[in-house]
């Protein structure tokens, strides 16, 4: 239940975004300005052109008309989680939900662009242009990015990481380091990122060098920004992070805690990033010559996905949305359509993983003097000769996982209890009896499938560890 | 100055850059010793191997339209060939263009109506 109001509050939030902002592109005035409706450039001539944005008007009608059915067919849909008491299931219906939410909206748009693109067609108007404009005297000129201004976050975050490492060690601690590492890598990457889009080409949006050498700057300097802000605010986090997870600070809370402010503030950046995009897109128009540009409609599958062998560069200006796509048809693009259907793949694929987990009960027996325990695989086998300190407890200490999973009715994996030592935990917390015991220096926490089970379980152990002892 | 590349064009990509250089120096967009981009940032620019720039402008080189030194890059020559009259090839260029016109059914007035727009506004768009 507690899953289920957590994903409603961060996910259907999600619905009206992508509603809003959706809805916002098909009648983007900057997209417009340039000339583009629906993803499609329109004609040139005036005849056609009037005639076409006749047709254009008619799809906006439509395509609202169809984004409200959608959206009324798809908002009640997570709601049917809250009548499943398995977390596993109601969490790939989430998952399966919230990616087909996001193709079904697309749904509109691409049906509006399919029926302006037939009509382009069958007016047998040319859309494979293969220009390329280039602004010759501003070739390689127009940087923004100084090394030298990434310098610092980049050494306070790797010193942290490296810090942090090195003074902190231990299978808990060395998980933690993993995390902050990864935090101090991000900033180098931010780095990259903001290098790379640097180094894109200056768009042609005029045969006026000097117009389009100042929108090229401009719209460069919004990207460094963000991409400076987002490493200064990554070496925050690595270093807040570092100190309280070094000071003993509880690890679920503060990582919790922290990646959600984090995201949060990320959002808003990209978000002043793109509104002030927009302002200088806006600030533009009146200077864009749309004539300028060439028709290369058949590059643009389904109107926002930029996909053109010709063309070798990474980055193009989109015609979805604001900012920059990225040419699916460069290496680059193919290793993003990779990774993205990579992601698309692994999500069923932890959700069955999820579903196994959850339906399958822990078993914990003794055979052949040793402690086994059981669930899709063998976890643990502990020998019973090295078991000392054996209890049998109702109340189980304040657990944090940090490798292993975390469910309901199921604790399995490396744990760490809160202002105390790590410890191995192998159990069902809804059940009223667990066993603790030390093997081999380590902690365990355990339990059978059923407090029988684990009642059954002590009596047999009692007797053989007090042997030992 | 905007240079348009066509990748499905017969003319070579190099012999493209090549023409629109010439057509900028002589229209005004390129000044008598103005730098020109270098090779590898031209090449980033368009998206092409090196080797294509690096051959549109040993041909500028080549025919005087440009100057190249190691310290300073390529730059637009200060002074040009003043032959005062076309060379051989330029000669069968404007021969073939010329037929053509007249199978278009386009008249010599015309004809050098636009060669004459042409020569005073120093561009072809």
């Amino acid at each position: 239940m507690m899953m289920n109001i957590i994903l409603l509050i961060t996910m259907y939030p999600v619905i009206f975004i992508v509603f809003f902002v959706y809805k916002s592109f098909c009648a983007d005035e900057n997209m417009q300005k340039k000339g583009i409706y629906f993803g499609l450039r329109a004609p040139k001539d005036e005849a056609l052109r009037q005639e076409f944005l006749g047709l254009v008007k008619e799809q906006e009608v439509l395509f609202r008309r169809r984004m409200k059915r959608c959206l009324l067919g798809m908002f009640w849909i997570p709601l049917v989680t809250f009548l499943i008491p398995s977390m596993s299931i109601g969490f790939t219906i989430w998952m399966l939900w919230l990616i087909g939410f996001l193709g079904v909206m697309m749904l509109p748009y691409i049906h509006s662009h399919q029926a302006l693109k037939l009509w382009k067609k069958q007016h047998r108007m040319e859309a494979f242009a293969d220009n390329c404009l280039t602004e010759l005297k501003e070739a390689g000129k127009v940087r923004r990015v100084r090394p030298v201004s990434f310098l610092l976050p980049i050494l306070v975050s790797i010193v942290t990481g490296v810090y942090y490492t090195l003074h902190f060690r231990g299978s808990y601690a060395g998980a933690l380091s993993f995390v902050i590492d990864t935090f101090a890598v991000m900033t180098v990457l931010y780095y990259l990122v903001a290098l790379w889009m640097d180094r894109q080409k200056v768009m042609v949006i005029s045969a006026d060098s000097e117009v389009n050498r100042n929108f090229a700057r401009a719209k460069k300097n919004l990207w460094k920004n963000l991409w400076l802000f987002c490493a200064w605010m990554n070496t925050l986090f690595t270093l807040v992070c570092a100190v309280l997870l070094g000071a003993g600070a509880p690890v679920g809370t503060t990582i919790l805690t922290g990646s959600i402010l984090y995201s949060l503030i990320l959002l808003a950046a990209v978000f002043i990033a793109v509104k002030k995009v927009q302002e200088l897109e806006g600030k533009y128009k009146e200077k864009r010559e749309e004539d300028l540009l060439p028709d290369d409609d058949d590059h643009w599958i389904w109107g926002m996905l930029y996909y053109n062998r010709q063309d070798k560069h990474a980055m193009v200006e989109a015609r979805f949305g604001i900012g920059t796509s990225m040419n699916l048809a460069t290496p680059l693009g193919k290793g993003l359509e990779i990774f993205a259907a990579l992601m698309i793949l692994l999500l069923p694929v932890v959700c069955i993983w999820m579903i196994l987990l959850e339906f399958t009960p822990i078993q914990l027996s003794l055979e052949n003097r040793q402690l086994v325990a059981e669930q899709l695989n063998t976890d643990y086998e502990i020998p019973v000769d090295e078991i000392t300190k054996l209890e049998l407890i109702t109340e189980l200490p304040a657990l944090s996982k940090y490798s292993g999973t975390a469910m309901d009715r199921l604790y399995k994996g490396s744990f760490h209890v809160t202002y105390g030592s790590d410890c191995q935990v192998f159990l069902n917390p809804e059940n009223q009896y667990f066993l603790t015991f030390m093997a081999e220096d380590t902690l365990y926490y355990m339990s059978g499938a059923e407090d029988a089970d684990t009642l059954a379980l002590y009596e047999s152990l009692r007797g053989s560890v007090q042997e030992t002892e | 100055m905007v240079i348009a590349i066509r990748d499905g064009s017969e003319v070579p990509i190099y012999q493209q850059i090549r023409d629109q250089i010439v057509m900028g120096i002589s229209d005004g967009r390129l000044q008598p010793g103005e730098a020109l981009p270098t090779v590898r940032a031209l090449a980033a620019e368009i998206g092409i191997n090196s080797m294509t720039v690096n051959k549109a402008y040993q041909l500028l080189k080549l025919q005087g339209y440009i100057t190249t030194d190691r310290r300073n890059g390529a730059k637009v020559a200060g002074s040009f060939r003043d032959a005062g009259e076309l060379t051989q090839e330029n000669r069968e260029m404007l021969r073939r263009l010329i037929s053509e016109a007249k199978l278009a059914g386009i008249s010599e007035k015309a004809f050098l109506e636009e060669c004459s727009r042409i020569y005073q506004s120093g561009r072809t768009d």
